[in-house]
Formats: C-alpha cells, structure tokens, sequence
C-alpha cells in the first residue's frame, strides 16, 4: 500500500487543482499567492473541512471523496503544523485508505515537522508546506515559457542550419562542370551534328542531280518518240515570234504616219490663217475704201440689216403665235362639239321654242297695256291741249304766291289770333244761352209748384165735400 | 489544435523539436513540421502570455461551487 509502485505521476500542466484543508487557516492563502505568482492559468478549488480532531476524520474522508469525483488534475490535502494530537485524525485508516483510492494523484504536506502521518505515506508526493506542496502540484509558467523559448530557438537552428546545408549542397552541384560546361552535357554531339548536316547536304545535292539526268533522259526519249510534237512545239514558237513582230513593225508605221499628220495639219493651219489674215486685210481696205466713196451706203446698209432683224424677229413671233394659235384651233376642231356639232342644238331648240313663247306671250301683254294707256292718254285733255297743264300750274302757283304766309310767317300767329277772338265770341254767346235757359227753368219749376199747391188743395176741398156728403 | 490542452501541445512541440534535431527529414517534410511547430510555439506563447489571476472556488456544504475569496 506504500510502495512506490502505487505512486501516480503528477501531471505537468495542471488545469485544476483541488484543496482538501481549513476555511480559515493560512494554509490556502499560501497556495493561492503561489499559484497565483507561477501559474495563474489553473483553478483552484477549496473543499473546507476540519483539520483537527476525531470530528475531522469523517469530514476529511467526505471531501476526499468528492474532489475525487470532481475531475481534478491534482489534489493537495494539507494543514499547518501541530502536536502529534492534533494530527492524530490523518492516521485514521478510513481517511488512509479514502487517499489510497484516490484516482486523482494526491500531494499532501500536514505539519510542518518531520514527523509524517499514514496518509504522507500513502499519496503520490510529500511536501512540507503548503506553499512546496503547490509548487510540486503546479508547474512554473517562467520554466515553461523559457522552456517554449528552447524550443523556438531550436526550431530556428535546426531549420537554418537545414537550409543553409542545402543550400550548400546545392550550389556544390551547381558548380559541378555539368552545369557551368555545356560541352559536358552535349559533348561531341555538336560535331557529330554538323557533320550529318554536311552529309545530309551532300545527299540531298546527289539525289538531285540524279533525278534532274532522268528527266531529262524522259525528256528526250519523249521527243523522239512524238517528233510531231516538236515540229508543233517550233511552230507554236515561231508563230508567236512573227505575231509579236508583226504587232512592232505595225506600231511603228502607225506612229510615223501619225507624226506626219500632224506636221502637215500644222503646216495647213499656218498657211490658212496666212491667207485668211491677208484677205480680211484686204477686205477691210475695200470697205474703207467704199465707205468713204459713199457714206451714205453704209447706213442704208446698217438699216437694212435692222430691218432684215426686224424682220426676222416678226416673222418669228408671228409663226409661233400663228402655231400656237393653229394648235388651239386644231385642238378646239378635235373637240367632240366640232365633231357633232348636232350635240349643240340637242335640248337647246326646245329651250329656245318654251323661251319664244314666253317672249311672245309677255309681249302681246305688255303691248294691250300699252295701248290701252295709250288710248286713256290721248282721251285726258293735257294731251289734246297741252297748254292746260301749264294754265293749272299758273294757277296754282298764284294761288300759293296769294298765300302771304309764305312771304311773312307772321301772319299765320295773326290768324290765330283772329280765331281765338271768334271762339271767345262764341263762347260769350253759349253763355248767355245757358243762363237765358236756367232762368225759363226756374220759372217753370214756379210754376209747377204753384199747379201742385192748386192740386192739393183741390184735393183736400174733394175730401171735405166727400166727407160732408156721407 | 485549439481544442488540445495545453500540455498536450508541449508534449507535441517537444516531439517535433526531438524528431528534426534526430530524425533524418526530408526538407518538405522538415518545413511541414517546422510550421506545426511554430502555430503550436504561437498557442503556448499566447497561453502563458494571458497571465489572469487564479481563479479560486470553495464547495459549499450543499457540494455548490462558490467563487472564493482569498484576501
């Protein structure tokens, strides 16, 4: 149960790390600070439990327990130090065997002296503080950053140094001749080359040659064995020389004939203009000439040729009038009334008859009536004595010459005047009619008045007597 | 790599490193595993570069996991 050989490997770079001691005890602190300076990358987990005394057994057991079932990459269980009394629970075999069955390597450090419990015996190491116990447990992050380090630089040299002995190696092989000597590599290839290029050369020349005395050999045998073909051949031959010949010898005659033409047609041009200059000379002298024997024969000439223009432009303007007047009349002649001229008259006569009568009819009328008229004139007695009219027209006129109001408008107020006078009269008149008729009423109203007493009392004188009668 | 711990990517790089300085390598395969070398030399750099205080928890009596306060 103690031996070595049960004794677990405590892992190199722990993650998490259980501690199994007192809530209150400097323990924890110190294992805390540890961790914290060199190797603050780990969790650190407390399982509190009591660390003195037969109570403390049972505890301890517990949490051994469950930090081993909490997955911990390692497990310190420690205490300060104390009397062998006080550590007398971690001799307990409970808690002894609780440690040996621990999967979780296990570090414990109880007590500060010398005198170690079972349970130092039986975990996978001893340390003998709190603070050693966390150093074993943990590892230091400056070992292993220095430790990285190596690596790197190691890394470093060995690629170097691998690259620097290839390199080595390789310009070693490039500064074999087989790089830097191309004659290394190819040899005497090059010669052997140009020797079969020569030879190839060679060759091919020979060849030629031959096949060039065959043809000529085919040539030949071809010749003597279609002769015809020969004759044709020359004849072809010659006919094209003669043609082209021929074309020369042409050309040339043409151009010589040309080049005299021309010197000819010069050489009449010359002259003609000689002899034309010499008689319009001649001419012009003539005329001078003439015209000073007789001046006047100059302008009859000039009127003459005016005329003759005149004459020209007349007859022109006139033919052409005189065409465009004959092909209005052709054109009229074509017309389809000049080809049935029965077209006019169709409809027309009958027009012509209705309008004759109309005519005849109307003026019959108008010639009764004017007879008639004619008649009641001659009867009127202006017409027989025609000196009445002008008599009438004296008359009247004195008659309206007597009319004075013409002459003095005044006259007319005058009249009134006088009729206003007449009407006053009048008036005056009517008047005294009227009173003359009131006054013959009253005298009758009087007198009936004067009847009427006489009736009533003649009345009354009847009553009385009827009365004195009964 | 990433999901590696920590110690096991020492382990690899120490691996690495003893394989090349001993082994006879191939120069390919030398640049294959000088580049492992160097991303897991990166990780482990980083790891220990991003120094955080400890994290410290106590279990409870109920076994609940508390943060734990060491000042």
């Amino acid at each position: 149960m103690f031996n070595n050989e049960h004794k677990k490997a405590i892992p190199d770079f722990p993650n998490s790390v259980g501690v199994i001691t007192s809530r209150d005890g400097d323990a924890i602190h110190d294992i805390l600070r540890t961790v914290n300076d060199i190797w603050p990358f780990c969790e650190v987990i407390l399982f509190p439990s009591g660390v003195q005394g037969s109570i403390a057994t049972n505890q301890l057991i517990n949490q051994v327990k469950l930090a081993d079932s909490s997955n911990l990459d390692v497990l310190i269980i420690t205490r300060g130090g104390g009397s062998i009394e006080d550590l007398w629970c971690f001799n307990e075999e409970p808690l002894v065997r609780a440690i040996f069955d621990c999967r979780t390597p296990v570090i414990t450090a109880i007590g500060h002296e010398k005198n170690n419990t079972l349970c130092d015996y039986v975990s996978d190491e001893i340390a003998s503080t709190p603070t050693k116990a966390a150093i074993i447990a943990i590892n230091n992050k400056e070992n292993v950053i220095n430790q990285v380090n190596s690596y790197n630089a190691r890394l470093l040299t060995f690629m170097s140094s691998k690259v620097t002995g290839y390199k080595k190696q390789l310009s070693s092989m490039l500064s074999k001749s087989l790089f830097k000597d191309s004659a290394y590599v190819y040899g005497n290839k090059q010669n052997e080359f140009e020797s079969l290029c020569r030879r190839f050369e060679y060759c091919s020349s020979e060849l030629l040659n031959s096949r060039k005395i065959m043809l000529n050999k085919i040539k030949s045998e071809y010749v003597i064995r279609h002769p015809c073909k020969m004759q044709v051949d020359s004849s072809k031959s010659k006919l094209n020389e003669l043609q082209s010949r021929l074309f020369d010898s042409m050309n040339s005659i043409i151009k010589t004939k040309r080049h005299n033409l021309d010197n000819s047609s010069d050489e009449f041009r010359f002259l003609s203009d000689k002899f034309l200059s010499s008689r319009s000379f001649r001419l012009n002298k003539a005329k001078t000439s003439y015209a000073i024997q007789n001046p006047c024969r100059i302008q009859l000439d000039n009127a003459d040729s005016d005329l003759s223009v005149l004459k020209n432009n007349v007859y022109r303007l006139t033919s052409h009038k005189l065409q465009s007047s004959q092909k209005d009349f052709d054109n009229a002649l074509n017309s389809s009334i000049f080809k049935n001229p029965n077209m006019i008259c169709e409809g027309k006569s009958e027009k012509l008859n209705m309008i004759t009568t109309r005519f005849l009819s109307k003026s019959n009328e108008m010639i009764l009536m004017g007879n008639h008229r004619l008649d009641l004139v001659k009867k009127s007695p202006a017409i027989r004595n025609p000196c009445l009219i002008y008599e009438s027209k004296i008359d009247e006129l004195d008659k309206v010459r007597q009319k004075n109001i013409i002459r003095n408008p005044f006259l007319m107020l005058d009249k009134h005047e006088q009729r206003l006078n007449e009407c006053r009269q009048k008036l005056d008149k009517i008047n005294q009619y009227i009173e003359l008729k009131q006054a013959q009423e009253k005298q009758k109203s009087t007198y009936r008045k004067i009847i009427v007493a006489i009736v009533v009392i003649a009345i009354i004188i009847l009553i009385m007597l009827f009365n004195g009668g009964i | 790599m990433e999901n590696k711990t920590f110690e096991e990517n020492m382990e690899e790089l120490e691996q690495i490193v003893e394989k090349l300085e001993n082994g006879n390598v191939s120069l390919d395969d030398a640049i294959k595993e000088f580049k492992k070398a160097m991303d897991l030399i990166k990780n482990c750099d980083d790891k220990l570069k991003s120094a955080e205080d400890t994290i410290a928890e106590i279990v409870g009596e109920n076994k609940e996991i508390i943060e734990f306060n060491s000042e």
